[in-house]
């Protein structure tokens, strides 16, 4: 057995996981720090129709990021060599699971404990989800771990993030690009943001397995990607007639799901599966409603940035007082208390 | 008119070898490779993280921004108001024009964009 190495964050693994990392801590937040109350009055001025969409696609992805967390990123982290790329891997998986925490509290700030059992029983029992996620589930436990076998985990891990999400986030978008349920669209606006981030990131992990496989290999591996595309595709059109058949927006949705499957082959260096179309401009508006309902004193939203903490040094104190310290004999002075 | 590019992720290289392939003159250069400019030239780069312009770029636009002409940034479309703000930045600061801003590897209306741009300076 090899003696066990401590990580060393001097010598890069390679040119990009030590900015992933830094850019996942800098970009961390927590749901408890955007407050959903401004949008409970909204939900109560929303349709059954509307709200039954938001809360069941919200529901949705909940068990998608809970996959994420539970299985997909621990298998990958098990998989994938270096300290650095292990942790970073394991971050992305907290920050999986804050996702998953951040869907369950807009459940309890917005529904009744009927409601919530409701939800959560219908996760259990919907058709298409279920399949997306045993389907997936079934790649990460397949035992093969050769270039291709890690290439094919790596991937259906970015189709997750950087595809089959978009079926529910169009929701909450569409809603926060018309000015409705701002704060909750915040939240995934922000779970968007490291999504987004975490595609990019495994997709470089998975461009480095496909360049060590030979001709035969990518050949065989572009196949496989071509057809289990495919499938997850036409299933996520059949959970796209479920979700938003009482609000109206199936082809649009359709249309959005389209647009991030040529995101995901972009990020995997692939041919774009579909002819390249505009983004629905509702929905874009909501990916651009940011900064707006919070600052960062009361509250972190999208527009918040993490405090960095620079060390106090002699020449802060000298640049401030210069000249030395007046007021440290305290008895010398009249102590004035001002009241205006 | 040379390609300059810096990519991450092999996005704005395609977009940028793909350009180059169409104007059928010398293939795009990547940075490292583009120490020796004889003319000017298109930047093409990517944003990183909330608009940020790669470290990289900006340490090779210090030593070549004089033949800078124009520059091109990729980005993700989820950073809203940030998307491919690199460009914007390096616009502003080398004074020189957003020549497109792409969704990753771009679209084929992006490479009309670009395409017509040089063949208008050409002109």
């Amino acid at each position: 057995m090899s003696p066990f190495s401590a990580t060393n964050w001097s010598e890069p693994e390679d040119g990009f996981s030590t900015t992933f990392y830094e850019k996942y801590t800098s970009q961390l937040w927590f749901p408890e720090e955007i407050p959903l109350s401004n949008d409970a009055l909204v939900w109560k001025s929303l349709s059954d129709d509307e709200r039954w969409t938001y809360i069941h696609a919200s529901a949705g992805l909940n068990a998608l990021d809970t996959l994420q967390g539970e299985v997909g990123m621990p298998a990958l982290r098990s998989l994938i060599d270096g300290h650095i790329r292990k942790a970073t891997l394991q971050f992305q998986g907290v920050m999986e699971d804050i996702h998953a925490r951040s869907y369950s509290l807009m459940n309890k700030t917005f529904l009744s404990t009927s409601e919530e059992r409701e939800v959560f029983e219908w996760v259990r029992t919907q058709p298409q989800l279920q399949f997306k996620i045993s389907f997936i589930q079934g790649v990460f436990a397949d035992p093969d771990v050769s270039n291709l076998g890690l290439w094919k985990k790596l991937a259906v891990s970015c189709m997750l993030e950087t595809a089959l999400f978009y079926s529910g986030f169009f929701y909450p978008l569409y809603m926060a690009g018309q000015g409705r349920m701002v704060s909750a669209g915040e939240i995934f606006n922000l779970i968007i943001l490291d999504e987004a981030l975490h595609g990019v990131y495994v997709a470089l992990l998975a461009q480095e397995k496909f360049g060590l496989m030979n001709p035969a290999e990518q050949a065989y591996a572009r196949a496989w990607y071509a057809q289990t595309l495919q499938t997850l595709y036409q299933n996520e059109l059949a959970y796209t007639d479920v979700l938003y058949a009482g609000v109206n927006l199936i082809g649009e949705v359709k249309r959005f799901i389209r647009f991030n499957c040529n995101v995901l082959a972009d990020n995997l260096a692939l041919e774009r599966p579909f002819p390249d179309k505009e983004i629905n401009p509702v929905v874009q508006n909501g990916i651009e409603a940011r900064g707006t309902t919070h600052d960062f004193f009361s509250a972190k939203g999208s527009s918040y940035s993490k405090v960095r903490v620079e060390t106090l040094s002699d020449a802060d104190v000298e640049a401030i007082w210069a000249g030395g310290f007046p007021d440290l004999n305290v008895s010398n002075q009249v102590v004035r208390v001002s009241h205006d | 008119m040379q390609l300059v590019y810096d990519s991450l992720t092999g996005n704005v290289r395609r977009f940028a070898e793909d350009l180059a392939r169409q104007l059928g003159g010398p293939p795009a250069l990547a940075m490292r490779e583009a120490q020796h400019l004889p003319g000017d030239y298109l930047l093409l780069t990517y944003t990183f993280g909330t608009g940020g312009v790669p470290a990289s770029t900006q340490a090779f636009l210090q030593q070549h921004a004089a033949r800078l002409r124009g520059v091109v940034s990729s980005g993700s479309f989820h950073w809203g108001q940030n998307f491919a703000r690199a460009a914007d930045v390096i616009a502003g600061q080398y004074g020189v024009p957003v020549v497109a801003k792409i969704n990753k590897a771009g679209s084929a209306a992006n490479r009309v964009q670009v395409l017509e741009w040089i063949g208008e300076r050409r002109a």
